[in-house]
């Protein structure tokens, strides 16, 4: 019976996991549905389990494209340049693509695991990919990461999504601008990127976004007393 | 390697940058009529350029020389390259950990232990950890134990542990890397007599060079290896006559406080040599008389020079 009692467990863990990293890529703008990020229990032990009914972490990997709209944030500004007929306008390609999510059911994480998903993530041409572990990866794996530009290979601990830091009540809403967007707030208040207040890369809820350096985030907070106010963060 | 590629790219992009700068500070001192103002100004802007570069430099130096021991914990992930290992893996293990530090050694156990293999890199069997399971490492009360296949290969790890270098390699003269040698059990023939003490890497010193680095006078990338280190000569044949003592039977009329000047005309008396003999220092120790290779000789006088030293 125990072992069942832990299987269960161990079920209902990885459910809640995939419901926030399901969630994760809906807030960030991938094409999901809120009823993907909803899946019941019962529908999710049908999708997941082995016939002992031992839920399988390499039958929880799923893909998902960035909506017209993410696109359109990720999307640099025209840049001009002088032509011999004229200024020329150019429109940059969206920085952003398919993102692809792998849970990686060994207890230990090297340079060889993510070498593995990188040469994946090559080959299958997608933009980010999300590794959920159990156990942190070594520190000398994790320097494969930068190397990889641009394609994004972003790590997460299972244990982290275990709860959605986003919908805790403390957490503000996060917004990512568009680059538009970010050159009319600093022009509006005639300002310097460098100017503004910082987050960090690192930071849960940029992590949680998927923010890059360079970037501006646009926070939202409920105050008693103002109502509504925003305040804006540079990534670095 | 692609990880070499990254640290490529970005350092062209801080090189692109520093041209940029490089190249405004050039426009404004070619212009013909140039105020004390805008000579000061350009004067300041080539300083600063100077050092930013002197740190793009050492910043850039790092990263290769980071990259480079990255790649060789990736080689020593699929050592050893037959089993038993060949004379060739020994002298390309020994050549690629010389620039690591205790905890790239420390890293390259942990990744060979996740990929199933023995931590020492000359070894093929898997790691306690597949055999015992995860209760390995409480089993064998040292945790680091359970990243080997045998006591044997924790021990011979620990060897070459030992002799590596806690400097980090980026900061470091090429001289400074150790010459590793691997436990007498792997070595070729294990006849020879066996060392009383492990050989080590000569103490660094600071040279004029490296005080010149930290003063931040060169545009080098190396920084200063060790700064203070103190060199102690021993003086073994003092030239006692110009320094003897008053003595009454060679003193004369034109010593002065009992000493002779050298400078004067009149004919001195050679001082005789006090019965007391120049101490000689030196110790000999007889070098072991066995052909042995290049490497071990060299491991053989490391250790030599250290005894002397003492
Ligand atoms: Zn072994």
């Amino acid at each position: 019976m125990s072992g069942n009692d832990e299987t269960s467990q161990e079920l209902t863990r990885l459910w809640r996991i995939t419901r926030t990293v399901k969630t994760m890529c809906l807030d960030r703008g991938y094409e999901l549905t809120e009823d993907e990020c909803a899946i019941p229990l019962s529908e999710f032990r049908d999708q997941v389990c082995d016939s002992e009914g031992a839920p399988q972490r390499t039958k929880m990997v799923f893909t998902a494209r960035p909506s017209a709209g993410m696109l359109k944030r990720y999307t640099p500004l025209p840049t001009t340049r002088r032509g011999t007929e004229g200024p020329v306008q150019t429109t940059g390609e969206p920085t952003i693509g398919t993102i692809h999510v792998e849970f990686n059911p060994s207890t230990s994480v090297g340079i060889k695991d993510l070498k593995v998903f990188a040469q994946l993530l090559q080959e299958k041409n997608y933009y980010t990919g999300i590794f959920i572990t159990q156990a942190s990866p070594t520190s000398s794996a994790l320097k494969i990461i930068p190397s990889l530009l641009p394609i994004q290979m972003e790590i997460f601990k299972e244990e982290d999504l275990l709860v959605n830091i986003s919908r805790h009540e403390l957490v503000p809403k996060h917004l990512l601008l568009s680059p538009e967007e970010k050159r009319g707030l600093l022009e509006r208040y005639r300002l310097k990127e460098t100017q503004l207040p910082r987050i960090r890369v690192d930071d849960p809820m940029a992590r949680y976004l998927g923010l890059r350096r360079g970037q501006v985030v646009k926070i939202i907070r409920k105050s008693e007393t103002a109502g509504r106010y925003a305040s804006y963060r540079w990534v670095i | 390697m692609s990880t070499y590629a990254i640290y490529g790219r970005s350092s062209n992009a801080a090189g692109a940058w520093l041209n940029e700068t490089a190249g405004g500070a050039r426009r404004q001192r070619s212009q013909p009529t140039l105020s004390d103002e805008q000579k000061a100004t350009a004067e300041t802007n080539r300083k600063h350029l100077n050092t930013a570069l002197w740190h793009a430099n050492k910043i850039q130096h790092r990263k290769d020389v980071e990259a480079r021991i990255f790649g060789n914990i990736e080689t020593l992930l699929e050592f050893p390259s037959a089993n038993p290992f060949t004379s060739v893996d020994v002298s390309r293990f020994t050549s690629l950990v010389r620039s690591f530090q205790p905890s790239d050694f420390d890293n390259l156990i942990e990744e060979r232990r996740i990929d199933g293999k023995c931590g020492y890199a000359l070894c093929s069997n898997a790691p306690r950890t597949e055999s015992l399971g995860t209760s390995a490492a409480w089993k064998l009360k040292a945790k680091a134990a359970s990243d080997y296949c045998s006591d044997d290969c924790t021990r011979k790890s620990l060897y070459v542990k030992t002799q590596l270098n806690e400097v980090p390699a980026w900061e470091r003269d090429p001289a400074q890397h150790p010459k590793v040698v691997v436990h007498l059990d792997d070595r070729a023939s294990a006849t020879r007599v066996q060392p009383a003490i492990a050989t080590r890497a000569v103490p660094p010193r600071a040279t004029q060079n490296d005080l010149a680095l930290e003063r931040g006078d060169t545009t080098s990338s190396m920084r200063p290896s060790q700064v203070m280190t103190s060199t102690v000569v021993e003086h073994t044949n003092t030239d006692r006559a110009t320094t003897r003592p008053p003595d009454a039977e060679v003193a004369s009329h034109t010593a002065i406080e009992g000493y002779e000047p050298t400078s004067g005309s009149v004919v001195m008396q050679p001082p005789k040599m006090s019965s007391v003999e120049a101490v000689s220092l030196e110790i000999s120790i007889a070098e072991p008389s066995t052909a042995m290779d290049d490497e071990e000789a060299d491991s053989w006088r490391d250790l030599f020079s250290n005894v002397s030293e003492r």
